[in-house]
């Protein structure tokens, strides 16, 4: 079996070296994709048009905006699924073959060097990841760096002190709220524009809304879609987490 | 085919074909869960840097971002609004934008004729269903910015912003295979596939049908 | 408002799973209601939609106003406006029967499941309705996430065999993105009827990179929806899922990548490019070891659900054969398969979920009688038995019709013999069903003292679960009866698209 396995994958890649034969040379600034019509237009316009220097941001929130839409959904659906999937009740089933743990979270030593240099951290950890959010629009980040970062400073919290004390200050009902107005956010956003005439998350039409600035209409509706990105992102990716870390075992809510 | 030129010169894709390789051989012949999911990372990974290599160009820079002395040069070039025909343009928005930002003057009916363009542009973009924006690139020769940007001074962005999409696809689909997994351990004991395979076997008398009434009595339990 | 109508039938669902999450977690019973309700609005827009198309063309939506391709395109033609219409029907029907299993199965998670149902709807709905390559792939994992958490919540089997499912799916997947990855390397755009133009302007067919793109699109779709060889995620996870997962997966799922595969096949491609190729030798024989592999299998199950998948895998056979021969009548009479096929199926599990739920029937063995015991259901099933086997006035009749004409146009005598078996083998086991459900196995005279003594032996299933079957049923025979206009729009459509002319 194993050697059938083998020659598929000899096959495959034997397969992707033949294509190669066809490919532009790696860097080319010649190759279709490089100097196609598409890109060259991003790259010209895209400053002219919405009056966001980093490219990168305005093509993922502004033109292909509804891509980012439903990859926002993605993440917000990977949080019900496994919440569906190992959250409470379901594992307690009787006839596993594995049974339940007896404790959930397994309770670190307490060690004041890990405590504070932890607390101290945080609060930089989730102030750098507020401006990676905010700051999408002329460097490097957006929604998706910033709530992974902001995600990442609370896991450190948890890995670093009592899980289950960290836990239960936000439990998971609060994560799965804290995702759907995230995804409210971004959907609620390209909605309001159907009703102000245009088409589906088409900003332009939101200039009403902006009467200090309406030319940049587009900017502020891409951070705010961005900010709705960042609270979906930010409160699954810890969802994800903690329900993986707990095996599902999670400290049970009022009304799970 | 000169080996250099296929080696060096295409060099970003040998690793990818090679890692995608490694990736769909653990996906199809590993035994533990684990690893097969992990070989479905690095053939995903091997994906996303594909695509990440395409959006390179030799002189360009890494990051696809203006440069701040681009978006705020020290003089104001010639302001001449075409209206042209291919929509979705806007023009002279950068004018507005300066004046926000820093004390410099800005012509006032360019501006109205500016937000009149860019209401033309929108309405031919909602009304026109046989509108084709390929073939010819209309790009306006007079704006303040377009016209001052070597398109090969900036990488392509546009496979950063696929690959940033199916990064996050990537690992929420990892998320949902290790709770799985997590999941398969509880019922089965183990997470190697031979073991679960003969685990599901001994619970019913053939592997191929179900003991339903022995499980739905434990789902209800 | 009607204008974008094609938003609201993706946008409808997906409110609606936002709505049951926040709404479901107070009270557990607005779950069903409010699934129902966002359903029939989403079926309401798409038939608004279909109309639309039907009397103007083609309906281009930009989202966020940019043209393409730099923004992302809705292109509903046709083809798009059915699928999205089958849909929603399904969708609506599966959540009406599934009140009383998520009930007694799931009851305590139901403001989990049906925003799950329903995010898969949207995904779905997507899919038909987009332009754009990637965008596709990214509604593709959407509809796939949803799907593996839909069959995990099943029995306890369900949870490996939705971890197979999430292996094979996600491999399927990377390999699409892959294969437009290619696309997009030959040609630097995204958007499907840009792609066409480019390649046919600049004569990129015969290029190996463009070649080799179409293998890994087409090995990726395949794996998707369970074609031959890749068809080993399907008979567990369909066998082992709660019933209404089955009930809206095994319908829309594959049949839904059978439509992405035509549309690349017809609009990105274009049938010049396939046609006399390589493919139009090689793939037919595929298809045909599937219909053989999944008939013969299917005969020799006798656990109802599982036969069903088997079915599915051989249905899946006989679009894919007739899609890669590649003429505009086969890809009319794929097409029209797809929809038959996802009703007929639809039909099946929602009648096997009947049984079920009543009687507790799992297999045939257990299903003596069964005529006297749920008549009006069996009415259902007897009707969606002779369409599978293709027998008038039903809708699997007209599709068989289609596929066999299709057949002797294209003088492929291997794919109209193996679907003459595949009827055949759909025969033998459903008279096989029908002789132990009318007449049971039990010898003449103790048949007569059980029927005297039961009173209760008459038991229906509940009627939230019999009117879907029966709808569906009476769609069956409508769309055999009624088969012209949806055929004549179909082919239409394709002859639009392949004439040449160039659409946006």
């Amino acid at each position: 079996m194993k050697v059938f396995q083998t020659i598929i994958a000899v096959v495959l890649g034997a397969l992707l070296i033949y294509a190669e034969a066809d490919f532009p040379a790696w860097a080319s600034s010649k190759s279709p994709a490089n100097a196609g019509e598409l890109s060259q237009y991003y790259i010209k316009n895209i400053y002219d048009e919405t009056l966001v220097p980093n490219m990168v941001t305005a093509v993922l929130a502004d033109y292909r905006g509804y891509d980012t839409l439903f990859e926002t959904v993605v993440v917000f659906t990977a949080g019900l699924a496994i919440f569906a999937i190992l959250g409470t009740g379901v594992m307690r089933e009787k006839k596993t073959a594995v049974p339940a743990p007896k404790r959930i979270y397994s309770e670190p030593p307490f060690d004041l060097i890990v405590r504070i240099s932890t607390r101290m951290l945080v609060p930089v950890i989730q102030l750098f990841a507020l401006y990676v959010l905010a700051h999408g629009h002329h460097s490097p980040g957006g929604g998706f760096q910033g709530g992974v970062i902001l995600a990442a400073s609370f896991i450190m919290l948890e890995l670093s002190s009592d899980l289950r004390a960290e836990a239960a200050k936000l439990t998971h009902r609060m994560s799965i709220w804290l995702g759907i107005i995230g995804i409210v956010i971004y959907a609620g956003w390209g909605t309001l524009s159907l009703f102000f005439g245009g088409h589906f998350l088409d900003y332009d039409m939101l200039q009403a809304l902006f009467p200090l600035d309406p030319l940049m209409a587009r900017s502020h509706s891409m951070l705010i879609v961005e900010v709705g990105v960042a609270f979906t992102v930010s409160s699954i990716m810890l969802l994800i987490f903690r329900q993986l870390v707990s095996g599902g075992y999670s400290i049970p809510d009022k009304q799970a | 085919m000169d080996l250099q030129t296929l080696l060096v010169s295409k060099l970003n894709y040998w690793i990818f074909v090679i890692l995608m390789i490694v990736g769909i051989w653990a996906i199809m012949s590993k035994n533990n869960l684990i690893k097969k999911i992990m070989g479905l990372a690095i053939f995903q990974a091997a994906v996303i840097l594909f695509y990440v290599s395409l959006a390179s160009k030799e002189h360009g820079t890494d990051i696809p971002i203006y440069p701040h002395d681009l978006i705020h040069p020290e003089h104001h070039g010639e302001v001449d609004h075409h209206v042209e025909e291919d929509s979705a343009k806007a023009h002279g928005a950068y004018e507005k934008h300066e004046t926000a930002h820093h004390e410099e003057e800005h012509v006032k009916h360019s501006d109205d004729h500016d937000a009149h363009a860019e209401k033309d542009a929108h309405h031919d973009t909602h009304g026109d269903h046989q509108e084709a924006a390929h073939g010819v690139a209309h790009h306006d020769a007079h704006a303040p910015i377009a016209d001052s940007i070597n398109a090969d001074d900036f990488n392509n962005p546009l496979p950063h912003v696929l690959m940033l999409t199916a990064i996050v696809v990537g690992v929420a689909t990892l998320g949902v295979g290790l709770s799985l997994i997590q999941r398969v351990y509880r019922i089965y004991g183990s997470i190697e596939e031979n073991e679960i395979l003969e685990a599901i076997q001994n619970a019913s008398d053939d592997g191929l049908t179900l003991q339903p009434e022995e499980e739905a009595a434990a789902q209800q339990e | 408002m009607l204008q974008h109508a094609p938003v609201i039938h993706l946008l409808a669902p997906f409110y609606a799973a936002i709505i049951i999450c926040i709404a479901g977690m107070w009270r557990k019973e607005t779950a069903y209601p409010i699934a129902v309700t966002a359903l029939s609005l989403s079926l309401l827009s798409a038939v608004a939609t279909l109309i639309k198309v039907g009397i103007a063309g083609p309906v281009i939506y930009a989202m966020g106003g940019w043209s393409a391709p730099f923004g992302i395109h809705f292109h509903i033609d046709a083809l798009s406006a059915l699928m999205a219409v089958l849909i929603q029907v399904v969708a609506l029907l599966t959540a009406i029967h599934s009140r009383h299993p998520i009930h007694s199965s799931i009851g305590e998670k139901s403001y989990l499941y049906y925003p799950l149902f329903l995010l898969f709807v949207t995904g779905v709905t997507g899919i038909c309705q987009t332009a754009d390559a990637f965008n596709l792939y990214v509604l593709i994992e959407v509809s796939a996430l949803t799907s593996y958490a839909l069959i995990a919540m099943g029995e306890k089997r369900s949870v490996h065999a939705s971890f197979n499912y999430l292996l094979v799916g996600s491999l399927g997947a990377t390999l699409y993105l892959l294969g437009v990855g290619y696309l997009y390397l030959k040609t630097g755009t995204l958007n499907m009827q840009d792609l066409n133009f480019i390649m046919t302007t600049r004569e990129l067919f015969s290029t190996p990179t463009i070649q080799v793109a179409l293998i890994l699109l087409m090995v990726g779709l395949w794996i998707k929806m369970a074609q031959f060889p890749f068809h080993g995620w399907l008979p567990n996870a369909y066998t082992w899922a709660p019933s209404p997962s089955a009930a809206l997966m095994g319908p829309l799922m594959t049949k839904v990548m059978v439509y992405v595969m035509i549309r690349f096949m017809i609009s990105v491609y274009g049938l010049d490019a396939i046609v006399d190729s390589m493919w139009t030798t090689w793939v037919p024989y595929l298809a045909i070891a599937g219909i053989v592999y999944g008939s013969l299998m299917a005969l020799s199950q006798h656990y109802l659900r599982r036969m069903v998948t088997y079915i599915i895998v051989a249905e899946i056979g006989y679009m894919v054969g007739a899609a890669w021969l590649a003429t505009e009548l086969s890809i009319t009479a794929a097409f029209y398969h797809v929809i038959s096929d996802a009703l007929m199926t639809l039909a099946l599990f929602l009648c096997i979920a009947a049984m079920r739920v009543r009687h507790d029937i799992r297999s045939i063995h257990d299903m003596e009688n069964i005529f006297k015991k749920m008549p009006i259901t069996m009415v259902a099933f007897s009707i969606v038995a002779l369409s599978l086997v293709g027998i008038p006035p039903t809708s699997g009749f007209i599709s068989k019709w289609y596929l066999i004409s299709a057949g002797i146009d294209a003088g492929h005598w291997p794919y109209i013999i193996a679907l003459l078996l595949a009827s055949f083998a759909n025969a033998v086991i459903f008279f096989r069903i029908f002789e132990i459900g009318v007449f049971g196995k039990k010898p003449a005279e103790g048949h007569h003292h059980e029927e005297s003594h039961d009173k209760k032996y008459l038991s229906e299933a509940p009627f939230s679960m019999l009117i879907p079957c029966l709808v569906i049923s009476a769609s069956i025979i409508l769309l055999g009866i009624f088969n012209q206009p949806f055929i004549e729009m179909i082919s239409t459509t394709i002859s639009s698209i392949s004439g040449g002319e160039v659409l946006q």
